[in-house]
């Protein structure tokens, strides 16, 4: 009791730096979003100009279209692709095909630079031979969905490695085919995974800026390249500041209510624990 | 241990329900032919090796076998999980050779019960009909139905997470019968419960078996439950059926060595030479009332051996004195270990018999064996 008892207090007192860390520079750019001069090294009094003034910039707002087009666009397809693709790992993992595995892992371990140069080639050849697929969102978007497949694929692929290898069986042996196994026992059981698998989708090409750089048209600006355009021209003002703050805040929000709604399942799923009443 | 009272009460009430269902369809209806059915996974087990069965209709057919003798295999063939590397399988007469599992009219209770984790406990059991496409009004009225008679009603609305073992195999068994299969298939479906449950689940398994009429196939490692329930068995080991028939028969006259130990307790003894009837042993000579062709081994069951205090008079054909050298009371029964010429003997004596039956370690005795109750047998 003792023991554990400084053990949580070493814990708790060890662990302030490492989040100090990590969220100092953020509780920096949300301090400075709030700075009254447009010089971002001191604090000068609060504002809520840079606010006003981002909701006026025309073209902040068309990055930020232009994203969350390209965020639920992609994310929807990828997911869809995904979902597919990690059920069907499952279902054929004992036909001799876990190179497949090794296939769908090798998107997620590849330098992302490489990955956009070789998208932007692959899409420069194309475009040149067909003359479809010049540079813009759509070919952003299919580079997105690429790299997206396997992380939804993989969250999918895991929830359903954890359930009873029984339950396919008995769907069958119940009278559902193929197609009635996917809608009726697949969809239902993996829907956490899959919203989960779709949210990650999102993220992951909200903030992409390595590869959407390399295959992004002369219209096509997301608010990660506006944003690395704007500080490259004219360094970190308090509106990019501003911008960055509203996306932490985005973020917050997302990871908080994911965090509920899972763990008000949980406690649905699982049965009550007496033991915790007791206490 | 109290199981064979309930047993029987439970058979007695079966016979106030409805006339079975078998009666009514046509003589094939439920019937399970497996032809030389041979598989061969993929590296190379032989895992279930030419086995021929007929289970009629409305039978409790059980297959018993140590782990990893086919039984599970040869279960999720007729169910069509597996396909066959040789021979042919019909139900009710018709060949299912590449019919896949959803379209057999067969239904499993498998061994983790495997109900849907989204669904509760109404919606698992009329999962079976949904995917058919009855209508829904049908579907509640007959999910009802199931739900009472199988007393689990009231867990309607739960889900399979917040049942306790003993409910979630009832419900495992409602979806399966809900559908009105030709035959349910059942994977050790008690074997994940404790031992009384066990017993009053494989009282209400027969009870419902025999009021439905319905073939059931069942696998189980557990001889008990095998000998409790089945009409009829097939004993397996390394995919083989090494003897199939009335559980009675299987159990009184086993074939060969592995049935006879597998099924019960049994005193085995090699046979040296056979002159007639008579054949010599370790235990010295014996005589059988029937001698087959092939005779390696004699066999008697622990509770046909016969005791006696050395007081009274013998025999004189398979008599024997004996040494008690140990002793286990097990309640109704007293097994005793006992050793004749040195060598070993098992005896199990009832202890409600009238007269002296009990005998103390180190008492010697009169140990007397009936020509009919040693079976001669194979390898």
């Amino acid at each position: 009791m003792n023991f554990s008892r400084s053990l949580r207090t070493y814990l708790a007192l060890h662990s302030w730096p490492v989040f100090l860390f990590l969220y100092a520079p953020l509780a920096i750019i949300v301090l400075f979003s709030f700075n009254r001069s447009p010089v971002s090294v001191q604090f000068t009094g609060f504002s809520t100009a840079w606010y006003t003034s981002l909701f006026h910039n025309q073209d902040i707002l068309a990055a930020l279209g232009r994203s969350l087009e390209l965020g639920i666009g992609s994310a929807s397809l990828g997911t869809v692709l995904g979902t597919l693709l990690g059920y069907g790992v499952y279902r054929y993992r004992a036909a001799g095909l876990a190179w497949l595995g090794l296939l769908v892992y090798l998107p997620i371990i590849m330098p992302s630079i490489v990955f956009g140069i070789s998208e932007m080639i692959f899409f420069t050849y194309v475009h040149q031979f067909t003359g479809f697929l010049s540079a813009g969102l759509l070919t952003m978007g299919v580079a997105h969905v690429t790299f997206q497949i396997p992380y939804v694929a993989l969250v999918v692929y895991s929830r359903l490695v954890g359930l009873d290898r029984h339950l396919f069986d008995a769907a069958q042996d119940l009278y559902a085919n193929p197609w009635k196994i996917f809608f009726h026992l697949v969809l239902p059981v993996t829907r956490p995974a899959v919203v989960a698998g779709f949210l990650l989708a999102f993220t992951l090409s909200f903030d992409d800026f390595v590869i959407s750089f390399f295959t992004s048209g002369p219209d096509s600006m997301t608010l990660p390249l506006y944003i690395y355009g704007a500080v490259a021209k004219k360094g970190v003002s308090p509106e990019i500041n501003a911008v960055a703050s509203l996306m932490i805040g985005m973020v917050l929000v997302a990871a908080i209510t994911n965090l509920l709604v899972s763990r008000s399942k949980e406690q649905a799923q699982r049965p009550s624990r007496p033991w915790l009443r007791s206490h | 241990m109290n199981a064979i009272p309930r047993l029987a009460q439970a058979i007695g009430d079966g016979k106030d329900f409805a006339k079975p269902a078998a009666e009514i369809h046509d003589a094939q209806h439920g019937k399970v032919h497996l032809q030389d059915v041979s598989k061969v996974f993929a590296d190379g087990t032989v895992a279930v090796d030419r086995v021929n069965l007929e289970v009629e209709p409305g039978e409790f057919f059980t297959l018993l076998g140590p782990s990893g003798c086919g039984k599970t295999t040869l279960l999720r063939i007729i169910a069509g999980f597996e396909d066959l590397n040789g021979g042919a399988i019909f139900i009710s007469g018709r060949s299912m050779l590449g019919v896949p599992p959803h379209a057999r009219n067969v239904n499993t209770v498998f061994q983790s019960y495997a109900l849907f984790p989204q669904l509760n406990v109404a919606e698992n059991i009329a999962f079976g009909l949904r995917m058919r496409g009855v209508k829904t009004v049908e579907r509640r009225r007959r999910c009802q139905d199931m739900m009472v008679s199988m007393q689990i009603d009231v867990f309607a609305k739960r889900m399979p997470h917040q049942l306790s073992g003993g409910q979630r195999q009832r419900v495992a068994l409602a979806r399966a019968l809900i559908n009105e299969p030709e035959v349910v298939l059942l994977d050790e479906p008690l074997s994940a419960l404790d031992a009384k449950l066990r017993q009053e689940l494989q009282v209400e398994l027969l009870r419902m078996q025999k009021r439905l009429g319905m073939t059931f196939i069942f696998v189980t490692h557990d001889q008990h439950e095998a000998l409790v329930m089945s009409d009829r068995i097939a004993v397996m080991d390394k995919g083989l059926v090494r003897q199939m028939g009335r559980v009675d028969d299987v159990y009184e006259r086993p074939r060969d060595v592995f049935v006879a130990e597998f099924l019960g307790l049994s005193n085995i003894f090699r046979v040296q030479s056979k002159q007639g009837a008579d054949v010599s042993t370790s235990l010295g000579m014996l005589r059988l009332s029937h001698t087959p062709e092939t005779l390696q081994h004699v066999m008697v069951r622990p509770e046909k051996v016969l005791l006696s205090s050395l007081e009274e008079k013998g025999r004189g054909i398979n008599d024997f004195h004996g040494l008690v050298r140990e002793v286990l009371y097990m309640g109704a029964t007293s097994q005793y270990g006992l050793e004749i010429d040195g060598y070993p003997l098992v005896a199990t004596i009832s202890n409600t018999q009238n007269g002296r039956t009990r005998y103390r370690v180190g008492e010697r005795l009169r140990v007397h064996i009936e020509p009919a109750s040693i079976v001669g047998m194979g390898g």
